[in-house]
């Protein structure tokens, strides 16, 4: 059954929490579909595979490349978006890339890049569509966001909609993972 | 006396469409577009319940939630959502902190909205 995992991560380990994640969905599921909010996909490609990463299991939705390059070179396992405040685009993108590539899990990556772009009430009801949209395919889903944003009304909002809500944290020099639900 | 209910919802179709299956069944129903609009109201009219959209933009239907809650006045009001997407664990817990009597998902059948209105208003 689809499940929906909010995970709110302090800044500083944004990247290592991201990678740890992604490393373990590659080795429980088959397919995988990536909404990069942040990173261009083929600098995620490089990095996923440096770091041994199965990268035939993903399929990526890129709303960073073509903010810096508006005609992207095509790619055959991503859809391009004109940017990450493009909602509706970024919407459909997901639609057709949850068609095309039927995943079993979805990433976004992350609600808080939406934040700097729209307001928290925009995001709030783009987010809700969405996971309406996993529930509804019954595929699971994890939506990363910011501890800086843990108290936005996005954050407390979203989190109503996610089976598991995890905030990753540091005690000491050891990361921990703490789960709600 | 008939039982008032008051609607928020950002959409006015969804309002109305409300308010036409719930008017014939001897229902007052009040509609409101916002948040703050119904706390205004709220503080005015007697209500027996409110259905609130959970996602409204500019404030949320969890903040009205609370908010409602946080007034001596109204924080014994019947309160329900109407939302899309399935609450979640954590949303199930936080709609009993917050003391929500239901959540409706949408789109509703009418006889399904019909019943379940009067099952929250006999509470």
């Amino acid at each position: 059954m689809g499940r929906t995992a909010l995970v709110i991560v302090p800044t500083e380990l944004y990247r290592k929490t991201l990678t740890d994640l992604v490393k373990q969905a590659a080795k429980g599921y088959k397919r995988i579909l990536y909404v990069t909010l942040n990173d261009p996909h083929d600098v995620l490609e490089r990095d996923f595979k440096d770091r041994g990463i199965a990268l035939d299991k993903f399929y990526f939705i890129d709303a960073r490349t073509a903010v810096s390059t508006p005609e992207p070179r095509p790619a055959k396992n991503c859809i391009f978006v004109s940017s990450p405040e493009a909602l509706t685009e970024l919407k459909i993108a997901i639609t057709k890339g949850q068609e095309k590539h039927q995943p079993e899990i979805t990433f976004i990556d992350s609600l808080s890049t939406l934040l700097s772009y729209l307001s928290n009430g925009v995001v709030a009801r783009w987010a809700h569509d969405v996971i309406t949209k996993f529930k509804g395919r019954n595929t699971s889903a994890v939506l990363l966001c910011l501890k800086r944003d843990e108290e936005s009304y996005l954050v407390k909002d979203v989190a109503m909609f996610a089976d598991k809500v995890i905030h990753v944290g540091m005690i000491g020099s050891k990361v921990i993972h703490l789960s709600r639900r | 006396m008939a039982k008032r209910i008051m609607i928020v919802d950002d959409e006015p179709q969804i309002c109305q469409a409300i308010k036409a299956v719930l008017e014939p069944e001897g229902f007052e129903v009040m509609t409101t577009l916002s948040g703050p609009e119904c706390w205004e109201k709220l503080q005015k009219e007697k209500v027996d319940l409110v259905l609130i959209d959970f996602f409204m933009p500019g404030m949320s239907g969890r903040a009205l939630c609370e908010w409602i809650r946080k007034d001596p006045k109204l924080k014994g009001l019947r309160v329900a959502f109407l939302t899309a997407a399935r609450f979640g664990d954590v949303g199930m817990e936080k709609l009993r902190e917050l003391k929500a009597l239901d959540y409706i998902q949408k789109p509703f059948g009418t006889d399904d909205l019909v019943k379940r209105v009067k099952r929250m208003l006999s509470k």
